[in-house]
Protein backbone atom coordinates (compact mmCIF):
# COMPACT_ATOMS: atom_id res chain seq x y z
CA UNK A 1 0.00 0.00 0.00
CA UNK A 2 2.43 2.55 1.32
CA UNK A 3 4.57 1.45 -1.76
CA UNK A 4 2.34 2.01 -4.57
CA UNK A 5 1.23 5.08 -3.14
CA UNK A 6 4.90 6.66 -3.21
CA UNK A 7 6.00 4.62 -6.52
CA UNK A 8 6.27 7.50 -8.33
CA UNK A 9 8.18 9.27 -5.54
CA UNK A 10 10.74 6.40 -5.62
CA UNK A 11 10.90 6.14 -9.10
CA UNK A 12 11.98 9.48 -8.85
CA UNK A 13 14.37 8.73 -6.13
CA UNK A 14 15.60 6.43 -8.25
CA UNK A 15 16.12 9.01 -11.62
CA UNK A 16 17.89 11.34 -8.90
CA UNK A 17 20.39 8.61 -7.46
CA UNK A 18 21.18 7.23 -10.65
CA UNK A 19 21.99 10.96 -12.30
CA UNK A 20 24.29 11.47 -9.03
CA UNK A 21 25.94 8.14 -9.74
CA UNK A 22 27.16 9.48 -13.15
CA UNK A 23 27.89 12.35 -12.31
CA UNK A 24 30.33 11.61 -9.45
CA UNK A 25 31.62 8.65 -12.17
CA UNK A 26 32.70 11.64 -14.73
CA UNK A 27 33.18 14.12 -12.45
CA UNK A 28 31.14 16.94 -13.98
CA UNK A 29 29.23 19.98 -11.74
CA UNK A 30 26.47 18.74 -9.55
CA UNK A 31 23.98 21.33 -11.08
CA UNK A 32 23.71 18.91 -13.88
CA UNK A 33 21.74 16.94 -11.51
CA UNK A 34 18.70 19.02 -11.07
CA UNK A 35 18.58 19.85 -15.02
CA UNK A 36 18.35 16.36 -15.20
CA UNK A 37 15.27 15.88 -12.91
CA UNK A 38 13.75 18.92 -14.34
CA UNK A 39 13.83 17.20 -17.62
CA UNK A 40 12.57 14.11 -15.79
CA UNK A 41 9.83 15.85 -14.26
CA UNK A 42 8.81 17.47 -17.94
CA UNK A 43 8.94 14.56 -19.36
CA UNK A 44 6.70 12.98 -17.05
CA UNK A 45 4.41 15.94 -17.34
CA UNK A 46 4.33 15.56 -21.53
CA UNK A 47 3.79 11.96 -20.86
CA UNK A 48 0.39 12.78 -18.08
CA UNK A 49 -0.59 15.61 -20.37
CA UNK A 50 -0.57 13.15 -23.63
CA UNK A 51 -1.91 10.39 -21.91
CA UNK A 52 -5.29 12.23 -20.31
CA UNK A 53 -6.08 14.19 -23.74
CA UNK A 54 -5.74 10.66 -25.50
CA UNK A 55 -8.24 9.19 -22.81
CA UNK A 56 -10.49 11.99 -22.41
CA UNK A 57 -11.03 12.59 -26.39
CA UNK A 58 -12.49 8.59 -26.55
CA UNK A 59 -14.13 9.35 -22.58
CA UNK A 60 -16.25 12.06 -24.12
CA UNK A 61 -17.33 10.55 -27.64
CA UNK A 62 -18.37 7.48 -25.36
CA UNK A 63 -20.26 9.77 -22.75
CA UNK A 64 -22.22 11.80 -25.44
CA UNK A 65 -23.28 8.36 -26.73
CA UNK A 66 -24.56 7.33 -23.65
CA UNK A 67 -26.00 11.08 -23.24
CA UNK A 68 -27.54 10.82 -26.97
CA UNK A 69 -28.63 7.00 -26.60
CA UNK A 70 -26.46 6.06 -29.47
CA UNK A 71 -23.26 3.58 -29.16
CA UNK A 72 -20.70 6.07 -29.80
CA UNK A 73 -17.10 4.92 -31.30
CA UNK A 74 -17.22 1.18 -31.16
CA UNK A 75 -15.20 -0.67 -33.73
CA UNK A 76 -11.39 0.02 -33.17
CA UNK A 77 -9.88 -1.97 -29.61
CA UNK A 78 -12.08 -3.32 -27.14
CA UNK A 79 -15.43 -1.35 -27.06
CA UNK A 80 -13.78 1.43 -29.23
CA UNK A 81 -11.21 2.48 -26.88
CA UNK A 82 -8.22 3.13 -28.84
CA UNK A 83 -10.76 4.86 -31.15
CA UNK A 84 -7.92 8.28 -30.60
CA UNK A 85 -5.24 6.50 -31.19
CA UNK A 86 -6.60 6.02 -34.38
CA UNK A 87 -7.25 9.21 -35.12
CA UNK A 88 -4.45 10.82 -34.33
CA UNK A 89 -2.50 8.14 -37.10
CA UNK A 90 -5.49 9.39 -39.33
CA UNK A 91 -4.38 13.18 -38.55
CA UNK A 92 -0.99 12.60 -38.40
CA UNK A 93 -0.75 11.22 -42.17
CA UNK A 94 -3.08 13.35 -43.48
CA UNK A 95 -1.88 16.30 -45.58
CA UNK A 96 -0.51 19.81 -43.95
CA UNK A 97 -2.48 22.43 -45.47
CA UNK A 98 -1.32 26.05 -45.05
CA UNK A 99 -3.20 28.41 -46.89
CA UNK A 100 -1.70 30.67 -49.51
CA UNK A 101 -2.05 33.89 -47.67
CA UNK A 102 -1.23 32.56 -44.51
CA UNK A 103 1.39 33.78 -42.08
CA UNK A 104 3.72 30.79 -42.32
CA UNK A 105 5.69 30.80 -39.08
CA UNK A 106 2.94 32.31 -37.13
CA UNK A 107 0.51 30.01 -37.84
CA UNK A 108 3.25 26.87 -37.44
CA UNK A 109 3.80 28.88 -34.11
CA UNK A 110 0.73 28.77 -33.41
CA UNK A 111 0.30 25.13 -33.21
CA UNK A 112 3.35 24.36 -31.85
CA UNK A 113 2.91 26.68 -28.42
CA UNK A 114 -0.89 25.78 -27.59
CA UNK A 115 0.89 22.75 -25.56
CA UNK A 116 2.68 25.18 -23.61
CA UNK A 117 0.62 26.84 -20.59
CA UNK A 118 -0.75 23.60 -19.99
CA UNK A 119 2.80 21.60 -19.69
CA UNK A 120 3.59 25.04 -16.93
CA UNK A 121 0.36 24.67 -15.05
CA UNK A 122 0.67 20.86 -14.63
CA UNK A 123 4.52 22.13 -13.38
CA UNK A 124 2.58 23.21 -10.15
CA UNK A 125 0.02 20.85 -10.08
CA UNK A 126 -0.01 18.08 -6.82
CA UNK A 127 -0.62 14.85 -8.34
CA UNK A 128 -0.15 13.07 -5.06
CA UNK A 129 1.83 13.53 -1.76
CA UNK A 130 5.13 14.69 -2.27
CA UNK A 131 4.36 14.38 -6.14
CA UNK A 132 4.57 18.57 -7.22
CA UNK A 133 7.38 19.05 -9.28
CA UNK A 134 7.22 22.63 -8.36
CA UNK A 135 6.39 23.65 -5.11
CA UNK A 136 5.61 27.33 -5.07
CA UNK A 137 4.80 29.15 -1.74
CA UNK A 138 2.47 31.42 -4.98
CA UNK A 139 1.48 27.69 -6.77
CA UNK A 140 -1.93 29.37 -6.88
CA UNK A 141 -1.12 32.30 -8.97
CA UNK A 142 1.62 30.82 -10.56
CA UNK A 143 -0.73 28.41 -12.40
CA UNK A 144 -3.43 31.75 -12.50
CA UNK A 145 -0.68 33.30 -14.89
CA UNK A 146 0.06 30.34 -16.95
CA UNK A 147 -3.38 29.77 -18.17
CA UNK A 148 -3.83 33.25 -19.24
CA UNK A 149 -1.28 32.87 -21.90
CA UNK A 150 -3.59 29.81 -22.83
CA UNK A 151 -5.46 32.40 -25.31
CA UNK A 152 -2.59 33.76 -27.08
CA UNK A 153 -1.67 30.81 -29.18
CA UNK A 154 -5.31 30.65 -29.97
CA UNK A 155 -5.05 34.43 -30.91
CA UNK A 156 -2.03 33.55 -33.22
CA UNK A 157 -3.85 30.70 -34.78
CA UNK A 158 -6.69 33.28 -36.00
CA UNK A 159 -4.52 36.07 -36.98
CA UNK A 160 -2.07 33.52 -38.91
CA UNK A 161 -4.63 32.05 -40.74
CA UNK A 162 -5.55 34.79 -42.60
CA UNK A 163 -9.53 34.01 -42.59
CA UNK A 164 -12.24 36.45 -41.42
CA UNK A 165 -13.72 33.50 -39.54
CA UNK A 166 -10.59 32.95 -38.13
CA UNK A 167 -10.12 36.25 -36.76
CA UNK A 168 -13.97 36.59 -35.70
CA UNK A 169 -13.05 33.49 -33.75
CA UNK A 170 -9.82 34.66 -32.14
CA UNK A 171 -11.02 37.86 -30.79
CA UNK A 172 -14.18 35.83 -29.19
CA UNK A 173 -11.25 33.18 -27.16
CA UNK A 174 -9.54 36.57 -26.24
CA UNK A 175 -13.13 38.62 -24.72
CA UNK A 176 -13.94 35.53 -23.38
CA UNK A 177 -10.88 34.47 -21.72
CA UNK A 178 -10.17 37.94 -19.86
CA UNK A 179 -13.58 38.47 -19.01
CA UNK A 180 -14.14 35.36 -17.44
CA UNK A 181 -10.66 35.26 -15.51
CA UNK A 182 -11.80 38.16 -13.13
CA UNK A 183 -14.62 35.70 -11.66
CA UNK A 184 -12.56 32.99 -11.78
CA UNK A 185 -9.83 34.64 -10.03
CA UNK A 186 -11.86 35.99 -7.41
CA UNK A 187 -13.60 32.41 -7.01
CA UNK A 188 -9.84 31.28 -6.28
CA UNK A 189 -9.77 34.17 -4.00
CA UNK A 190 -12.24 33.50 -1.67
CA UNK A 191 -10.71 29.75 -1.41
CA UNK A 192 -7.18 31.25 -0.53
CA UNK A 193 -8.57 33.79 2.21
CA UNK A 194 -10.16 30.72 3.81
CA UNK A 195 -7.46 28.55 3.92
CA UNK A 196 -4.60 31.03 4.47
CA UNK A 197 -2.65 30.19 2.22
CA UNK A 198 -1.07 30.49 -1.82
CA UNK A 199 0.52 27.09 -1.30
CA UNK A 200 -1.64 24.19 -3.69
CA UNK A 201 -0.43 21.50 -0.06
CA UNK A 202 -1.41 24.28 1.90
CA UNK A 203 -4.80 24.28 0.79
CA UNK A 204 -5.17 20.52 0.80
CA UNK A 205 -3.49 20.39 4.28
CA UNK A 206 -6.37 23.18 5.59
CA UNK A 207 -9.18 20.60 4.05
CA UNK A 208 -7.59 17.58 5.44
CA UNK A 209 -7.56 19.31 8.83
CA UNK A 210 -11.03 21.07 8.46
CA UNK A 211 -13.79 19.82 5.47
CA UNK A 212 -13.27 20.25 1.79
CA UNK A 213 -13.77 23.53 0.48
CA UNK A 214 -16.81 22.94 -1.20
CA UNK A 215 -18.81 22.85 1.49
CA UNK A 216 -17.17 26.35 2.94
CA UNK A 217 -17.55 27.75 -0.59
CA UNK A 218 -20.10 26.36 -2.99
CA UNK A 219 -20.78 29.56 -4.18
CA UNK A 220 -17.47 29.89 -5.68
CA UNK A 221 -17.06 26.16 -6.92
CA UNK A 222 -19.81 26.84 -9.08
CA UNK A 223 -18.56 30.05 -10.48
CA UNK A 224 -15.27 28.22 -10.58
CA UNK A 225 -16.69 25.60 -12.91
CA UNK A 226 -18.39 28.55 -14.82
CA UNK A 227 -15.52 29.78 -15.37
CA UNK A 228 -13.44 27.04 -16.46
CA UNK A 229 -15.68 26.08 -18.92
CA UNK A 230 -15.30 29.27 -20.41
CA UNK A 231 -11.12 29.43 -20.74
CA UNK A 232 -11.30 26.44 -21.97
CA UNK A 233 -14.10 27.65 -24.85
CA UNK A 234 -16.32 24.59 -23.95
CA UNK A 235 -19.86 24.60 -25.05
CA UNK A 236 -22.02 26.53 -24.17
CA UNK A 237 -19.72 29.05 -24.10
CA UNK A 238 -17.82 27.50 -27.38
CA UNK A 239 -18.27 30.01 -29.26
CA UNK A 240 -14.76 30.84 -30.92
CA UNK A 241 -15.38 27.61 -32.87
CA UNK A 242 -19.47 27.95 -33.20
CA UNK A 243 -19.64 25.54 -36.26
CA UNK A 244 -23.02 26.99 -37.24
CA UNK A 245 -21.74 30.40 -37.47
CA UNK A 246 -18.20 30.91 -38.28
CA UNK A 247 -17.21 27.14 -39.67
CA UNK A 248 -15.15 26.25 -37.27
CA UNK A 249 -13.91 29.13 -35.93
CA UNK A 250 -10.27 29.63 -35.13
CA UNK A 251 -9.36 26.12 -36.58
CA UNK A 252 -10.77 27.25 -40.21
CA UNK A 253 -7.69 26.97 -42.16
CA UNK A 254 -6.05 24.32 -39.52
CA UNK A 255 -5.70 21.02 -40.67
CA UNK A 256 -3.79 17.46 -40.01
CA UNK A 257 -1.23 17.21 -37.48
CA UNK A 258 -1.64 20.87 -36.62
CA UNK A 259 -5.12 20.96 -35.79
CA UNK A 260 -4.47 17.90 -33.97
CA UNK A 261 -2.25 19.68 -31.53
CA UNK A 262 -5.11 21.80 -30.98
CA UNK A 263 -7.46 19.46 -30.10
CA UNK A 264 -5.33 17.64 -27.72
CA UNK A 265 -4.36 21.27 -25.68
CA UNK A 266 -8.14 22.11 -25.41
CA UNK A 267 -8.08 18.54 -23.24
CA UNK A 268 -4.86 19.29 -21.04
CA UNK A 269 -6.30 22.77 -21.12
CA UNK A 270 -9.25 21.02 -19.15
CA UNK A 271 -7.71 18.61 -17.37
CA UNK A 272 -5.50 21.52 -15.98
CA UNK A 273 -9.15 23.28 -14.85
CA UNK A 274 -10.40 20.16 -13.44
CA UNK A 275 -7.25 19.42 -11.69
CA UNK A 276 -6.98 22.71 -9.85
CA UNK A 277 -11.12 22.30 -9.05
CA UNK A 278 -9.99 18.95 -7.66
CA UNK A 279 -7.01 20.76 -5.27
CA UNK A 280 -8.84 23.72 -4.44
CA UNK A 281 -12.23 22.40 -3.23
CA UNK A 282 -12.52 18.22 -3.37
CA UNK A 283 -9.66 18.22 -1.32
CA UNK A 284 -6.81 17.41 -3.63
CA UNK A 285 -5.49 14.08 -3.45
CA UNK A 286 -6.35 12.88 0.00
CA UNK A 287 -8.68 9.89 0.53
CA UNK A 288 -9.15 6.86 2.61
CA UNK A 289 -7.83 3.13 1.07
CA UNK A 290 -6.80 3.96 -2.25
CA UNK A 291 -3.10 5.96 -3.22
CA UNK A 292 -3.22 9.38 -3.33
CA UNK A 293 -2.63 9.37 -7.22
CA UNK A 294 -5.28 7.38 -7.96
CA UNK A 295 -7.94 9.87 -5.48
CA UNK A 296 -6.53 12.30 -7.61
CA UNK A 297 -7.24 11.04 -10.92
CA UNK A 298 -10.41 9.96 -9.80
CA UNK A 299 -12.01 12.97 -9.03
CA UNK A 300 -10.50 15.06 -11.72
CA UNK A 301 -11.97 12.29 -13.64
CA UNK A 302 -15.50 13.46 -12.49
CA UNK A 303 -14.93 16.69 -12.65
CA UNK A 304 -14.29 15.97 -16.58
CA UNK A 305 -17.02 14.43 -17.29
CA UNK A 306 -19.05 16.90 -15.52
CA UNK A 307 -17.70 19.53 -18.39
CA UNK A 308 -18.35 16.82 -20.82
CA UNK A 309 -22.14 16.04 -19.41
CA UNK A 310 -22.81 19.66 -19.50
CA UNK A 311 -21.40 20.47 -22.91
CA UNK A 312 -23.64 17.42 -24.27
CA UNK A 313 -27.17 19.35 -22.66
CA UNK A 314 -26.61 22.47 -23.06
CA UNK A 315 -27.16 24.59 -26.22
CA UNK A 316 -24.28 26.81 -27.28
CA UNK A 317 -25.06 30.79 -25.80
CA UNK A 318 -25.34 34.13 -27.62
CA UNK A 319 -21.87 36.38 -28.01
CA UNK A 320 -23.32 38.92 -26.09
CA UNK A 321 -25.07 37.43 -23.27
CA UNK A 322 -21.72 35.18 -22.49
CA UNK A 323 -20.09 38.40 -21.43
CA UNK A 324 -23.28 39.96 -20.27
CA UNK A 325 -23.32 36.92 -17.65
CA UNK A 326 -20.28 37.27 -16.88
CA UNK A 327 -19.71 40.72 -15.77
CA UNK A 328 -23.25 41.22 -14.62
CA UNK A 329 -23.75 38.35 -13.00
CA UNK A 330 -20.80 36.69 -11.85
CA UNK A 331 -18.36 39.34 -11.28
CA UNK A 332 -20.75 41.12 -8.78
CA UNK A 333 -22.16 37.84 -7.11
CA UNK A 334 -18.39 36.47 -6.65
CA UNK A 335 -17.46 39.93 -4.72
CA UNK A 336 -20.24 39.85 -2.55
CA UNK A 337 -19.22 36.21 -1.62
CA UNK A 338 -15.76 37.48 -1.08
CA UNK A 339 -16.49 40.44 1.15
CA UNK A 340 -19.08 37.84 3.06
CA UNK A 341 -16.17 35.35 3.33
CA UNK A 342 -13.62 38.02 4.51
CA UNK A 343 -16.11 39.47 7.06
CA UNK A 344 -16.49 35.52 8.70
CA UNK A 345 -12.97 34.90 8.27
CA UNK A 346 -11.95 38.61 10.15
CA UNK A 347 -14.61 37.33 12.68
CA UNK A 348 -13.44 34.05 13.84
CA UNK A 349 -9.90 34.20 12.79
CA UNK B 1 27.33 31.80 -11.77
CA UNK B 2 24.39 29.99 -12.88
CA UNK B 3 22.49 33.03 -11.55
CA UNK B 4 24.33 35.49 -13.68
CA UNK B 5 24.43 33.84 -16.62
CA UNK B 6 20.44 33.00 -16.55
CA UNK B 7 20.25 36.75 -15.51
CA UNK B 8 22.40 37.58 -18.97
CA UNK B 9 20.80 35.29 -21.21
CA UNK B 10 17.50 36.58 -20.25
CA UNK B 11 18.37 40.09 -20.78
CA UNK B 12 19.69 39.13 -23.63
CA UNK B 13 16.37 38.08 -25.06
CA UNK B 14 14.53 40.81 -23.29
CA UNK B 15 16.80 43.14 -25.39
CA UNK B 16 16.27 41.18 -29.02
CA UNK B 17 12.73 41.48 -28.33
CA UNK B 18 12.45 44.90 -27.85
CA UNK B 19 14.62 45.35 -30.92
CA UNK B 20 12.64 42.91 -33.13
CA UNK B 21 9.28 45.08 -31.15
CA UNK B 22 10.89 48.65 -32.34
CA UNK B 23 12.08 47.26 -35.96
CA UNK B 24 9.92 44.46 -37.28
CA UNK B 25 7.26 45.85 -40.07
CA UNK B 26 3.68 43.97 -39.80
CA UNK B 27 2.18 44.55 -36.46
CA UNK B 28 1.14 41.61 -35.38
CA UNK B 29 4.62 40.25 -35.21
CA UNK B 30 5.53 43.40 -33.10
CA UNK B 31 2.95 42.56 -30.60
CA UNK B 32 4.78 38.38 -30.56
CA UNK B 33 8.16 40.49 -30.04
CA UNK B 34 6.78 42.89 -27.35
CA UNK B 35 5.39 39.71 -25.65
CA UNK B 36 8.22 38.49 -25.59
CA UNK B 37 10.03 41.08 -23.73
CA UNK B 38 7.42 41.61 -21.24
CA UNK B 39 7.44 37.20 -20.72
CA UNK B 40 11.51 37.19 -20.59
CA UNK B 41 11.43 40.14 -17.54
CA UNK B 42 9.24 38.18 -15.80
CA UNK B 43 11.49 35.34 -16.32
CA UNK B 44 14.53 37.97 -14.94
CA UNK B 45 11.83 38.42 -11.46
CA UNK B 46 11.38 34.59 -11.08
CA UNK B 47 14.94 34.33 -11.30
CA UNK B 48 15.86 36.85 -8.87
CA UNK B 49 13.55 34.46 -6.79
CA UNK B 50 11.06 37.53 -6.84
CA UNK B 51 7.77 34.69 -7.79
CA UNK B 52 5.04 37.23 -7.12
CA UNK B 53 6.21 39.94 -9.16
CA UNK B 54 7.20 37.31 -12.01
CA UNK B 55 3.93 36.18 -11.49
CA UNK B 56 2.20 39.61 -11.82
CA UNK B 57 4.13 40.61 -14.69
CA UNK B 58 2.79 37.47 -16.63
CA UNK B 59 -0.72 38.01 -15.33
CA UNK B 60 -0.90 41.75 -16.03
CA UNK B 61 1.58 42.09 -18.46
CA UNK B 62 1.70 39.61 -20.89
CA UNK B 63 -2.08 37.94 -20.13
CA UNK B 64 -4.33 41.35 -20.10
CA UNK B 65 -2.20 44.37 -21.19
CA UNK B 66 -0.92 43.02 -24.22
CA UNK B 67 -4.23 41.18 -25.28
CA UNK B 68 -5.61 44.48 -25.07
CA UNK B 69 -3.23 46.20 -26.80
CA UNK B 70 -3.39 43.51 -30.13
CA UNK B 71 -7.16 43.11 -29.77
CA UNK B 72 -7.34 47.40 -30.08
CA UNK B 73 -5.07 47.53 -32.90
CA UNK B 74 -6.64 44.35 -34.84
CA UNK B 75 -10.33 45.67 -34.36
CA UNK B 76 -8.93 49.11 -36.09
CA UNK B 77 -6.75 48.10 -38.70
CA UNK B 78 -7.35 44.58 -39.06
CA UNK B 79 -4.30 42.51 -40.68
CA UNK B 80 -3.13 45.23 -43.09
CA UNK B 81 -1.15 46.45 -40.34
CA UNK B 82 1.68 48.14 -42.00
CA UNK B 83 3.53 50.05 -38.94
CA UNK B 84 5.54 52.27 -41.64
CA UNK B 85 1.92 53.68 -43.26
CA UNK B 86 -0.05 53.76 -39.32
CA UNK B 87 2.58 55.46 -37.37
CA UNK B 88 2.38 59.20 -36.63
CA UNK B 89 5.48 59.80 -35.68
CA UNK B 90 7.46 58.85 -38.95
CA UNK B 91 8.16 62.41 -39.97
CA UNK B 92 8.79 63.65 -36.55
CA UNK B 93 12.33 62.16 -36.39
CA UNK B 94 13.49 65.12 -34.04
CA UNK B 95 10.74 64.60 -31.51
CA UNK B 96 11.22 61.11 -31.78
CA UNK B 97 14.73 61.26 -31.20
CA UNK B 98 14.50 63.82 -28.29
CA UNK B 99 11.98 61.99 -26.62
CA UNK B 100 14.15 58.68 -27.34
CA UNK B 101 16.83 60.43 -25.39
CA UNK B 102 14.55 61.29 -22.46
CA UNK B 103 13.81 58.44 -21.78
CA UNK B 104 17.30 56.51 -21.90
CA UNK B 105 18.51 59.68 -19.66
CA UNK B 106 15.65 58.67 -16.96
CA UNK B 107 16.56 55.50 -17.28
CA UNK B 108 20.08 55.46 -16.70
CA UNK B 109 19.52 57.55 -14.25
CA UNK B 110 17.26 55.08 -12.09
CA UNK B 111 20.32 52.33 -12.84
CA UNK B 112 22.97 54.66 -11.75
CA UNK B 113 20.64 55.27 -8.42
CA UNK B 114 21.27 51.66 -7.70
CA UNK B 115 24.96 52.06 -6.96
CA UNK B 116 23.27 54.85 -3.90
CA UNK B 117 21.01 52.62 -2.67
CA UNK B 118 23.11 49.49 -2.52
CA UNK B 119 20.63 46.94 -3.83
CA UNK B 120 21.75 43.77 -4.86
CA UNK B 121 22.51 43.30 -8.62
CA UNK B 122 22.09 40.25 -10.02
CA UNK B 123 24.66 37.32 -9.04
CA UNK B 124 25.34 39.23 -5.94
CA UNK B 125 21.59 37.77 -4.25
CA UNK B 126 22.93 34.50 -3.60
CA UNK B 127 22.81 34.93 -0.15
CA UNK B 128 19.67 37.08 0.13
CA UNK B 129 16.41 35.06 1.16
CA UNK B 130 13.19 36.44 -1.04
CA UNK B 131 10.88 38.80 0.75
CA UNK B 132 7.64 36.71 1.53
CA UNK B 133 4.79 37.76 -0.56
CA UNK B 134 2.78 38.56 3.30
CA UNK B 135 5.24 41.19 3.39
CA UNK B 136 4.32 42.54 0.14
CA UNK B 137 0.38 42.68 1.59
CA UNK B 138 1.78 43.68 4.67
CA UNK B 139 3.38 46.94 3.25
CA UNK B 140 0.68 48.15 0.10
CA UNK B 141 -2.26 47.85 3.19
CA UNK B 142 -0.71 48.66 6.34
CA UNK B 143 2.27 51.08 5.81
CA UNK B 144 1.34 53.15 2.69
CA UNK B 145 -2.14 52.59 2.62
CA UNK B 146 -2.72 56.01 1.14
CA UNK B 147 -0.44 55.40 -1.99
CA UNK B 148 -2.14 52.35 -2.47
CA UNK B 149 -5.61 53.87 -2.51
CA UNK B 150 -4.41 56.64 -4.75
CA UNK B 151 -3.35 53.99 -7.29
CA UNK B 152 -6.70 52.27 -7.01
CA UNK B 153 -8.42 56.44 -7.60
CA UNK B 154 -6.13 56.78 -10.78
CA UNK B 155 -6.88 53.57 -12.27
CA UNK B 156 -10.69 54.49 -11.68
CA UNK B 157 -10.08 57.64 -12.95
CA UNK B 158 -8.35 56.03 -16.44
CA UNK B 159 -11.71 53.41 -16.96
CA UNK B 160 -13.99 56.66 -16.47
CA UNK B 161 -12.36 58.45 -18.95
CA UNK B 162 -11.60 55.22 -21.03
CA UNK B 163 -15.88 54.97 -21.16
CA UNK B 164 -16.49 59.27 -21.49
CA UNK B 165 -13.96 58.92 -24.63
CA UNK B 166 -15.20 56.09 -26.16
CA UNK B 167 -18.98 57.40 -25.93
CA UNK B 168 -20.59 58.52 -29.25
CA UNK B 169 -21.26 61.86 -29.43
CA UNK B 170 -25.12 62.31 -29.08
CA UNK B 171 -25.90 65.64 -30.49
Amino acid sequence: MEFINNIFVNIAGLCRAVFAWLVGLLHLPDVLVDIAMVAVYWLAIVVVCVLCALFYVVWERKLAGYIQRRPGPNRLGPNGWLQTIGDAIKLVMKEDIVPDGADKPIHLLAALLAFVPPMLALAAMPFGEGMTALDLDLGVVYIMAVTTLASLPVLCAGYASNNKYAMMGALRVVNQAISYEVPQALAILSVVLVAGTFNLNGIIDFQTGHVWLILLQPVAFVVYLISALAECNRAPFDLPEGESELTAGVFTEYSGMRYALFYLAEYCNMFVAAGLATTLFLGGFTGPFLPGWVWFLLKTFVIMSLFIWVRWTLPRIRADYVLRFCWKVLVPLMLVNLLVTGVIVYILV
Amino acid sequence: MLQTLTFFALAGLCVLFALATLFLRNMFHTFLAFLGALLSIAGVFFSLQADYLGAVQVIVYAGSVAVLIVLALLLINHQSGDLSRTNLWRHKWLGSVLAALAVGAALFGVIMYTHVTGWPLPGETAGITPLPYTEIADGLLNHYPVAFEAMAVLLLAALVAAVVTSKPDDK
